[in-house]
């Protein structure tokens, strides 16, 4: 029953979250009036290069064979998936013939050592400061919070990164100002290391973390605050239950459920913003190597980033629809 | 000396938004005393005030709720006290549940979703009786789901998964368990079918005869009130228009809108249509002026229409507030 | 909805802090269309300068002014948001009205494709669009682009909304009394719905002022249209924190905060409103 009212259903959802996504990631290029071959050959020949004509053709070829631009265009829908399939996303034109998907390899545990840092920290404290903030309104401490929740929400990701950058980079220069570790430091597993590390993450979690921090304690507070009305927590009152229980096992524990879901629905939006300031603090991740691909015109590594993240996101959300169940009794039991 | 007495309480629901001040005199000057043993039945349309009287008599007051004025003093034999002037949140938390408890409307939604059946009693065993061993703790909740023909085994359960009727049986095991001293019942057979409620009302009914506890119950449902109460209130718009033994109510009301429920009840016997209330219960925000009866009452004068009637005993155990019944 | 305005006006400190700096933005918006200066020529004014009376900003290493110049880049990074937000509206209301109206099968489909694009990274699908298009990008192409792909959480919203109306009394009522649909639609509901958009509208501005800030850092615009995320741009091109010319690299970054501020303050002080908990109180105490 659970099987089939909830899992199917999700499993629908995941396979056409990929579908819709890694279809318009090939189509896009077809749709825009410019064509990306063209584009390319254009930008070599702009660089000064010279190119024989017969040379220029040869490369056409190439290139179009790469992009998968050979055939009707059914038939490179299904070259398309085929490919992808078999996890082959091509090759990077700026560092060729390196396969863009072990750029993204090599570039993978960077980004998803940040996100799940800061979207573990933010999580909590916004989570845990939120069932705080409804149970005890007039505390200093999360007054204090929601006046910064409010403040800093909205700000752009880039917009954090850069004013924080500027501030304790730059004017005062606590932390680093770029990379993921100093240059020619010895890689190792050894605390002057783990301590380089630190210290260059510390600047991009720290701008995640102020910005999320302020989401997860609205949305928390937002529906702690209806928790405390429902029925069973004013029975839990009548009860005479200690007030520590109430707050733990009543309001908390039931508002953590729409705090799950919230956690998957943003993924992408979060995961988004991981890119960015990755871009702003050079720091090695994904986002660091979109940059090095925008800048370099690099549409094959634009692409396989683009299905990368599709993947990645999405998988990342069908594996916390998957854990759900545990948390709410009314899915497991139905 | 009444095991329970209300004096002069009023509470209200104030909030101010946008600059706009509202106050909902959901309960406005409302006495009464409750003896030991005794079921003491409360009863008025939807709306009237009397779950907020209830939250007040126990002492639940958060905003937007504030009691203005009055006393709430229990007798408990052993101790007396005024649970509105426990100024330790504390204090009145070891009253509530264990001497005085709650039979909710047992919708779906007064068990906590998420936790199973047990935990609900853990929480309150060990809130009230401290830890206890698993054994002894079994022990004592078989013992008691047992008297009141509930199976152990639901115990593992989710409230979801269990039946309107079966939930309302839990939350009265649930308030029973610790054999308060007094048990408040708020609409207890409401949205239940007909026969699932006589079983409840039979279960009720049984357990206080057992725990020889005082019951007070709260309802719209006069045939329960009839079934079940010595003694009987009726509330409209936040205050008590009469009170008098059951049989006293029912065969000789006095006051016309008690006369305008009871005509709105069916009789055995009687085959002549039934008249429902005409007219609804004022908005608690803009009360009438005078008698907060008087619009909708066939008997009005001009005096109802400026002087507020006092509850005052028309003979001996029978309060009403009219002008037009020897009131003042 | 003159009524609404007056007492948030009255009562809400975010909401006058919200709607007056938006009125100023939207004045120096309008004072932007007098410029003295070509903003897309360069050199029109010495460089470097520090803020004095004829430029009272300074003016940056490209030789513009720079007041003259984030006036001009509040107006177009607000037309920005106008065309993005009203395209990402229209598609909004359409598939969240039409969602919550019709149910059933429709409303499935579309709510399955609404969360796909709810759950795919739309960052960096946006740069993909935008690096093939990248010098072509006028404002209104890069409007159009963001705002097709901004609807989905709106559409969702609404969505919700038109399913809660639908079960509410009132709705029941008139249908029982054969009102039709559309009428229905018209004066009952479109009440509710109408604030909720205007709140959802606000906050999707700031998303696309947000993507504009961040396809531009990237250089994935139009760099020659003043912005506020060209103005940062160029500004980190000429390596304006290094050289510590603060006027040139804060003059945008303070704009864009004040600006998204200003805006995220009106809207909640709607959506605050809107809460059906302090709306149902607002209504049965009436």
């Amino acid at each position: 029953m659970v099987f089939k009212k909830y899992f199917i259903p999700r499993f629908i959802q995941y396979i056409t979250v990929l579908f819709i996504g890694i279809t318009m990631v090939f189509i896009i290029p077809r749709l825009l009036p410019s064509d990306p071959v063209e584009h390319q050959l254009n930008r070599m020949t702009a660089q000064g290069q010279y190119l024989d004509p017969a040379a220029v053709e040869e490369m056409r070829e190439t290139l179009q064979e790469l992009y998968g631009l050979k055939g009707g265009l059914f038939q490179q829908y299904l070259t398309y998936w085929k490919r992808l399939c078999t996890g082959d996303l091509g090759p990077s034109f700026t560092q060729f013939p390196t396969p863009v998907i072990e750029l993204i390899k090599t570039s993978l545990p960077w980004t998803v050592g940040l996100l799940l840092v800061s979207l573990m920290l933010s999580w909590l404290i916004g989570t845990i400061l939120g069932g705080i903030k409804v149970s005890f309104p007039n505390s200093l401490l999360t007054r204090f919070m929601e006046v910064f929740a409010m403040g800093m929400r909205p700000i752009p990701y880039y917009i954090m990164a850069l004013v924080l950058l500027i501030l304790l980079a730059f004017v005062f220069p606590v932390f680093p100002m770029a990379g993921g570790y100093s240059m020619g430091a010895e890689i190792g597993f050894n605390f002057k290391f783990l301590l380089d590390l630190l210290r260059h993450a510390f600047l991009p979690i720290l701008s995640m973390v102020m910005l999320e921090i302020g989401g997860w304690f609205l949305q928390m507070r937002n529906v702690a605050s209806n928790v405390v009305e429902e029925d069973y927590v004013v029975y839990a009152e009548a009860s005479g239950l200690p007030r520590r229980k109430i707050i733990l096992h009543y309001i908390m524990r039931n508002a953590l459920i729409p705090q799950i879901t919230g956690l998957a629905l943003n993924l992408g939006f979060i995961f988004g913003g991981a890119l960015i300031t990755e871009i702003v603090f050079s720091y090695p991740g994904i986002g660091n190597l979109l940059y090095a691909a925008i800048l370099a015109g690099d549409y094959n590594l634009i692409m396989g980033i683009n299905i990368f993240s599709i993947v990645g996101v999405s998988t990342a959300m069908l594996a916390i629809d998957l854990i759900y169940p545990l948390l709410d009794p009314r899915v497991r039991y139905q | 000396m009444p095991i329970l007495e209300v004096k002069e309480l009023r509470a209200y629901y104030v909030t101010e938004k946008y600059g706009r001040r509202y106050r909902v005199k959901a309960v406005d000057g409302v006495s009464f005393q409750v003896n030991k043993d005794e079921i003491y039945g409360i009863a008025g349309e939807s709306g009237c005030g009397k779950s907020t009287l209830l939250k007040a008599v126990s002492g639940l007051i958060k905003p937007p709720l504030e009691v203005l004025e009055g006393e709430v003093i229990y007798n408990f034999g052993d101790a007396v006290l005024n649970i509105l002037s426990l100024k330790d949140d504390k204090q009145r938390r070891q009253v509530r549940g264990v001497r005085i408890s709650h039979i909710p409307q047992g919708s779906m939604s007064v068990l906590n979703p998420v936790r199973r059946i047990k935990k609900a009693f853990q929480d309150l065993i060990q809130a009230h009786l401290g830890s206890m061993e698993r054994s002894r703790f079994e022990e004592m909740v078989k013992k008691h789901l047992d008297a009141l023909g509930l199976d152990w085994s639901i115990m593992q359960a989710f409230p979801h998964q269990l039946s309107g009727g079966m939930r309302q049986r839990l939350t009265i095991a649930l308030a029973t368990i610790l054999k308060p001293d007094i048990i408040f019942a708020d609409e207890p057979t409401t949205a239940l079918d007909v026969v699932v409620q006589r079983g409840v009302v039979q279960l009720i009914k049984k357990i206080k005869k057992e725990q020889q506890n005082t019951l007070i119950m709260v309802t719209h449902d006069l045939a329960i009130h009839a079934n079940l109460c010595d003694r009987l209130a009726i509330m409209y718009a936040g205050k008590i228009v009469e009170e008098a033994d059951v049989d006293v109510i029912f065969n000789q009301p006095q006051h016309p809108y008690t006369l305008m429920l009871l005509n709105s009840l069916p009789q055995l016997g009687d085959k002549s249509t039934r008249v429902s209330a005409p007219g609804a219960p004022p908005s608690l925000v803009h009360l009438p002026s005078g008698c907060r009866f008087h619009p909708r009452c066939p008997e009005a004068t001009v005096r109802c229409r400026e002087e507020i009637p006092e509850l005052l005993e028309l003979e001996k155990g029978h309060r009403v507030a009219c002008l037009r019944k020897g009131g003042r | 909805m003159s009524r609404v305005i007056k007492e948030l006006f009255n009562h809400d400190k975010r909401f006058i802090f919200g709607s007056s700096i938006l009125t100023l933005f939207i004045m120096i918006a309008l004072i932007s269309l007098f410029s003295p200066y070509n903003m897309k020529a360069w050199n029109t004014v010495p460089r470097d300068l520090p803020p004095s009376w004829e430029h009272p900003l300074g003016t940056n290493s490209m030789g513009q002014d720079i007041l003259w110049k984030t006036m001009v880049a509040i107006k177009n990074s607000l037309l920005l948001g106008l065309i993005a937000a009203s395209l990402s509206r229209i598609i909004a209301i359409v598939l969240g009205l039409l969602a919550g109206y019709k149910g059933g099968y429709f409303d499935r489909i579309v709510m399955t494709i609404n969360d796909s694009f709810i759950i795919i990274p739309l960052f960096p699908v946006l740069i993909l669009i935008a690096s093939i298009l990248r010098t072509s990008l006028s404002i209104t192409v890069l409007g159009v682009i963001i705002g097709l792909f901004g609807w989905a959480w709106d559409a969702r919203l609404f969505r919700s909304q038109i399913l809660s109306l639908k079960e509410r009394e009132f709705t029941k009522t008139a249908i029982l009394s054969g009102m039709k649909t559309s009428k229905i639609i018209v004066t009952e509901h479109l009440p509710y719905i109408i604030p909720l958009i205007l709140a959802a509208t606000i906050n999707n501005v700031i998303w696309v002022i947000g993507m504009e800030v961040t396809l531009s850092m990237l250089g994935l615009s139009n760099l020659n249209t003043p912005t506020i995320g060209t103005m940062i741009y160029w500004a980190l091109q000429y390596q304006a924190i290094f050289l510590e010319k603060w006027n040139w690299i804060l003059t945008p970054i303070i704009i864009c905060i004040v600006l998204i501020l200003a805006l995220y303050m009106l809207s909640t002080s709607i959506s605050e409103y809107l809460d059906p908990r302090t709306r149902l109180q607002l209504i049965k105490k009436e």
